[in-house]
C-alpha cells in the first residue's frame, strides 16, 4: 500500500524520544527479579510435588509387595491346593516343605523384610528435593 | 537475561511511543502496559517461535495488553472508544512534535489508530501490522484509507495544515 508521503513526513516529524529510558529499564529490571524469584519459587513447588508423588509411590509400592508377600506365604503353607494343576499343587508342596521347618519361615521373613525396607530406602531418596535438582 | 536486556533496551522506546499514542498521551499508563508487556514477553520468552520477527511479536503482546486493558475499563468508562478519546490538559500531550497530529489521531477509533501509527509512525508494513493487531491484510488497508480520511478531515478543517 503507497504511503501518503506528507502524512508520513508528518508522523515521523511527530515522534517522541524518551530521555527516561534508564529509568524504565531499571524499574522493569526490578520487576522482572521479582517474577524471575516467583518462577524459581514455583520450580520448587513443583519439585517438592513431584517428590511427594514418588514418595506416595513407592511407599504404595513396597506396601502392595509386602501384603503380596504375606498372601503368598498364607497361600502356599495352607493346604488349601486341592484343586490346583500339578505343576502348580507340586510347587506348593515343595514351598510348604520349605516353610514347614523354622529357617525356612525366618529366611521368607528376612527376604520380605529386606524387601519392604529397600522400597522405603528407595521412597525416602526420590522423595528428597536434592535427588530431583 | 542478558539477551532479553539487550532486547528491552532495542525495543523500549518504539513500544512505549506506540503505547503512548495509543493511550492518548497518558504517559503512566502507557509505560505501566509497557512494562507488562516486556513481562509477559519475559515469562514467554521461551515459547517465542521465529516465524515472526522478534519485535512483531512484542508488538503484538503489547497490543493485546492494550485491547485487555480497555476491556477492563469498559465496565467502568464508556468503553473501547473511550481508549481514543482526546486527552485532557493534564496528559502529556504538549510533549509531542506535533500537538495537532496527535489532537487528529485521538479521535480515531483504536484500530485504526493502531494501524496508522503502526504504518506511519513505525513503518511497519502491511503483513506486520496485520500479525500484531490480528486482523487481515484487507481490513488493515481499509481501516487505514479510512483513518486517512479522517486525519485529512479533521486536519483540514482545523485549517492548519494542507496535507
Amino acid at each position: 500500500m503507497k504511503k501518503d508521503r506528507e502524512l508520513q513526513e508528518l508522523f515521523r516529524s511527530g515522534k517522541v524520544h524518551f530521555s527516561d529510558s534508564e529509568e524504565f529499564i531499571s524499574r522493569l529490571e526490578s520487576r522482572m527479579g521479582y517474577c524471575h524469584h516467583y518462577d524459581i519459587l514455583l520450580e520448587r513447588l513443583e519439585q517438592e510435588r513431584r517428590s511427594r508423588r514418588r514418595l506416595a509411590v513407592a511407599l504404595a509400592a513396597s506396601s502392595a509387595a509386602l501384603t503380596a508377600a504375606t498372601a503368598a506365604v498364607i497361600f502356599l503353607s495352607a493346604d488349601i491346593t486341592a484343586g490346583l494343576p500339578d505343576i502348580l499343587r507340586e510347587a506348593a508342596e515343595k514351598v510348604r516343605d520349605f516353610t514347614g521347618n523354622g529357617n525356612g519361615q525366618r529366611t521368607l521373613l528376612a527376604v520380605g523384610a529386606a524387601i519392604s525396607f529397600t522400597c522405603m530406602v528407595l521412597g525416602i531418596r526420590l522423595s528428597s528435593p536434592s535427588s530431583v535438582r | 537475561m542478558n539477551d532479553f536486556g539487550t532486547f528491552v533496551r532495542q525495543q523500549q522506546e518504539p513500544l512505549r511511543r506506540f503505547l503512548l499514542s495509543l493511550c492518548g498521551g497518558d504517559l503512566q499508563l502507557a509505560d505501566d502496559l509497557a512494562q507488562e508487556s516486556f513481562i509477559k514477553a519475559y515469562v514467554s520468552f521461551h515459547t517465542f517461535g521465529s516465524r515472526s520477527r522478534i519485535s512483531t511479536w512484542l508488538f503484538r503482546i503489547a497490543y493485546n495488553t492494550f485491547i485487555d486493558w480497555t476491556r477492563k475499563r469498559k465496565g467502568e468508562t464508556s468503553g473501547l472508544e473511550e481508549a481514543g478519546a482526546v486527552p485532557s490538559d493534564e496528559t502529556p500531550e504538549k510533549q509531542f512534535g506535533n500537538e495537532e497530529l496527535y489532537l487528529a489521531i485521538g479521535r480515531l477509533s483504536v484500530h485504526e489508530k493502531a494501524v496508522t501509527l503502526l504504518f506511519y509512525m513505525e513503518d511497519r508494513p502491511i503483513r506486520e501490522i496485520s500479525e500484531i493487531t490480528g486482523m487481515n491484510a484487507n481490513t488493515v488497508k481499509s481501516h487505514l484509507s479510512r483513518a486517512r480520511m479522517h486525519l485529512k478531515g479533521y486536519l483540514s478543517e482545523k485549517g492548519g495544515r494542507q496535507i
